[in-house]
């Protein structure tokens, strides 16, 4: 969600400095299909109910989330050409690093989930068990590896959405932001889908 | 993508539709890259 609002932040700064909401549409996105299909995977197995197992154990769960991530940078490198798009890229090998190292989940402290709010949902987690409906498992700090890297910055209330996000999504959301202001201020030309349009239709 | 686009562009602009494209595209990198808990919904899972 808060990353949602960086998209929708990002638009409405690109609208006040003049840029154009149509610019997006001159993206030249590659591979774009392949982003889709690895959020659609990731957003169906998140509300899949985990298996009991010890921490650090992988199942086809993790594998496949884990996978995901790997369509991702797939698309990430076919368009490293664009503005934001390795900060992005960057952000995304520091998420998966930290879940890879971590059982394929990224690890959350039960203090994060008390600051923002969710003290009753600690006792019915135990250590190493995902929280439904999100890429998080729980984890105290001395368990975590690589602990700097996962979710350890905490928006509490009164913010209309308290969350815990990484260093990761820090350079995820700033590269949305940098990738979305050079569209909608015009850096970049209109491509691909117009060519073939125009093609088609001379050909027929 | 570029093979049903013009078939789709029959029925509604071109440029709608790729703008429609690069929003689904750039939102589903950013959400799919980044990984932070936020609360509204969830809760705990698992037997």
């Amino acid at each position: 969600m808060i990353l949602v609002a960086a998209i929708v932040v990002s638009i409405v700064i690109g609208l006040l400095r003049g840029g154009r909401f149509n610019g997006l549409a001159a993206v030249p996105l590659c591979c774009g299909a392949l982003a889709v299909v690895a959020f659609a995977a990731q957003a169906l197995f998140i509300y899949q109910t985990p298996s009991r197992k010890a921490i650090g154990v992988w199942g086809w769960q993790e594998l496949i989330f884990v996978g995901s991530h790997l369509l991702l940078l797939v698309t990430v490198w076919a368009n490293r050409h664009l503005e934001g798009v390795r900060l992005i890229g960057l952000g995304l090998l520091l998420n998966l690093v930290v879940m890879v190292t971590n059982g394929g989940w990224m690890p959350i402290t039960p203090e994060a989930l008390i600051k923002v709010g969710h003290a009753g949902l600690v006792p019915s987690l135990a250590s190493g068990m995902r929280i439904y409906s999100s890429k998080n498992m729980l984890l105290s700090p001395q368990e975590t590896k690589l602990w700097l890297l996962s979710d350890v910055f905490v928006l509490p209330r009164p913010f209309p959405v308290p969350s815990v996000f990484s260093v990761g999504d820090v350079l995820v959301a700033l590269g949305a932001f940098f990738l979305i202001q050079s569209a909608m201020l015009g850096q970049h030309s209109p491509a691909g889908p117009t060519e073939s349009i125009s093609k088609s239709k001379h050909s027929s | 993508m570029k093979k049903w686009l013009p078939t789709v562009c029959k029925f509604t602009s071109a440029n709608t539709v790729r703008l429609i494209w690069a929003l689904l595209v750039i939102t589903a990198l950013v959400l799919g890259s980044g990984a932070p808990e936020c609360f509204g919904g969830g809760g705990p899972a698992g037997p």
